[in-house]
């Protein structure tokens, strides 16, 4: 996928300013920044929740940047949104069957959610109860298997490990590799850059939204511009560093 | 003949085609935040197709029934996309108003057609009073008893199982969400717009044999309106309580206060609930997306 040049507003607010990056086939890219950069606007003008104004986003040889949500989720692209966004007063399992909604191969959908149970066989306990009623860590794992129902080629996740305990992060992230693995591309927005920089194979950094420096992650984590405003260290000794844009 | 029992048989009754307007008005409301003013004109609406049907075209009532259904739903398509569609973006209370103007509109539009004569159709049930126990209650009046249990039935099941009903109850919750599993939202407004004004002309129709057809028939928006708001407006089961409270209280407010009270009865639960419970018996604190 490629984003070009896109610029977003909220009325009259820019809060995109152009902002250009690529998510490789097979890779996890971290979407790195602090509080207000742009990062969930990137990911809901690529979704199509919020139209950009200029610019260009291409996933697959296809123009996206007018595409309606229903649309571009069709086209296999998914959203864990920020807040997950879940159907509190439905069932797990409803959940998860609506994630499947632009699918009609019922035998496949059955045992993929299945697959979801395997995955996080917490949910299976779960499955009859309201996702409104599950705890934060439990909801981002229906979040997250919800997304996957659609058999995404690309799933973005808006700071799945906001507000969840450590261990629970972990477990979370292990299981975003896990799904990179099985072939799905990962964009991945985080405030958390420690965790998000462990899994990820390259990073871009957005301020105000611009991205300000990218590069892959072993260069964006010896980085001492990094490091002081997102990694929460001293600028250590001169490293490779991270292309500034 | 005990006059209490009997009274409130007959209340529920009528009580049940306000539970069917209050259905509808719960449905549209709970998909869109708006209150479908227009509902009462989707009773008239229902009314004057079942006469047509019925004796303009010759048709047998059941087919009637169904082509009330199908032109009562495109009524409410046609109101979503004049009142609703195009102030997506203005103050639901614009919305609410441009859904009342749309109502007068189709109420003013069938009465330029068919002036204010009253018409009348003859349903398939006798309307001979029947003694079951020790009340006594007409054939036509049980069959439209059975027919809002048989739909309430339906409509229970279809939102449980069918994918429809589900994504229906998604994008009540979260219309963001529901888009971003790949349901067209637009589709799903007007789909529950449709539905929600098919009960509407299912209530005329039924109500039709009894009550007779004349412009005025919308006015059941009101009882209807009330049921909705005792039931807490976003829950079935609450409109259906709420249909037949009303229904009932408005037999026995007649007889025991006085006859022309009973048109006052639904403002009197009107106000009663609100000052007692705002949030209605079945209401709950407004709980959507997480
Ligand atoms: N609905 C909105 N209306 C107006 N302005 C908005 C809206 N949403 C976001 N903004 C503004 O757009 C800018 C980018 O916001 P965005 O939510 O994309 O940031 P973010 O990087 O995701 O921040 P956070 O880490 O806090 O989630 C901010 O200045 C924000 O105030
Ligand atoms: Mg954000």
């Amino acid at each position: 996928m490629k984003l070009d040049g896109v610029e977003t507003f909220y009325g009259a607010v820019k809060a995109l300013k152009g902002v250009s990056f690529t998510v490789p086939d097979g890779s996890i890219v971290a979407l790195l920044g602090g509080n207000g950069a742009g990062k969930t606007t990137t990911l809901r003008s690529i979704s199509g929740l919020t139209t950009a104004r200029k610019g260009t986003i291409e996933f697959n040889g296809t123009r996206i940047e007018k595409s309606p949500p229903e649309r571009v989720v069709g086209l296999g692209i998914s959203l864990v949104p920020q807040g997950r966004l879940l159907f509190a007063e439905l069932t797990v399992a409803e959940n998860l069957e609506l994630g499947a909604y632009l699918r009609h191969d019922s035998a496949e959908i059955k045992r993929d959610i299945e697959k979801a149970y395997e995955q996080f066989p917490i949910l299976r306990q779960k499955r009859a109860q309201e996702a409104g009623t599950l705890s934060g860590g439990q909801q981002q794992m229906v979040a997250i298997a919800r997304s996957l129902m659609s058999r995404p080629k690309l799933l973005m996740l808006d700071e799945p490990s906001l507000g969840l305990a450590p261990m629970i992060v972990a477990e979370i992230f292990e299981t975003i590799r896990k799904i990179r693995d099985d072939g799905v591309s990962i964009l991945l927005v985080e405030q958390n850059a420690n965790m998000a920089l462990s899994i990820a194979n390259f990073g871009y950094v957005l301020e105000s939204g611009k991205v300000v420096m990218s590069g892959n992650v072993a260069q964006l984590l010896s980085d001492p511009r990094v490091q002081q405003a997102y990694l929460g260290q001293e600028a250590g000794p001169a490293a490779p560093q991270a292309v500034r844009h | 003949m005990e006059l209490v029992p009997q009274l409130i048989v007959s209340g529920i009754a009528a009580g049940s085609l306000y539970a069917l307007v209050a259905i509808g008005l719960v449905l549209i409301y709970k998909a869109t935040d708006i209150v479908n003013f227009a509902q009462g004109e989707s009773v008239t609406v229902g009314a004057y197709m079942g006469w047509l049907c019925i004796t303009q075209f010759r048709l047998p009532y059941f087919v009637a029934v169904v082509l009330v259904l199908a032109g009562s739903a495109l009524v409410g398509m046609i109101v979503e996309r004049v009142a609703y569609r195009p102030l997506l973006k203005s103050p639901p209370f614009t919305v609410i108003l441009a859904t009342l103007a749309v109502g007068l509109i189709i109420k003013n539009a069938i009465r330029l057609v068919w002036q204010d004569t009253p018409r009348t159709i003859s349903g398939v049930f006798s309307a001979e009073p029947i003694e079951i126990g020790s009340v006594l209650i007409t054939p036509e009046r049980l069959a439209i008893m059975f027919t809002v249990a048989l739909v309430v039935a339906l409509l229970v099941l279809f939102f449980r199982f069918s994918k429809l009903g589900k994504a229906m109850r998604a994008t009540a919750q979260s219309q963001e969400a529901a888009s971003l599993m790949g349901i067209s939202v637009p589709g799903i407004f007007s789909k529950t717009w449709a539905l929600g004004s098919a009960l509407g002309g299912l209530a005329g129709v039924l109500i039709a044999p009894l009550v007779g057809i004349n412009t005025e028939l919308g006015a059941v928006l009101v009882p209807g309106f009330v049921a909705a708001v005792v039931g807490g407006f976003t829950s079935i089961p609450g409109a259906i309580v709420g249909g037949i409270l009303v229904g009932v209280l408005e037999n026995l407010g007649g007889v025991f206060i006085s006859s022309s009270f009973k048109q006052v009865v639904p403002f009197v639960v009107l106000i009663t609930v609100l000052m007692v419970l705002p949030t209605g018996l079945f209401g709950k604190p407004l709980r959507k997306a997480v």
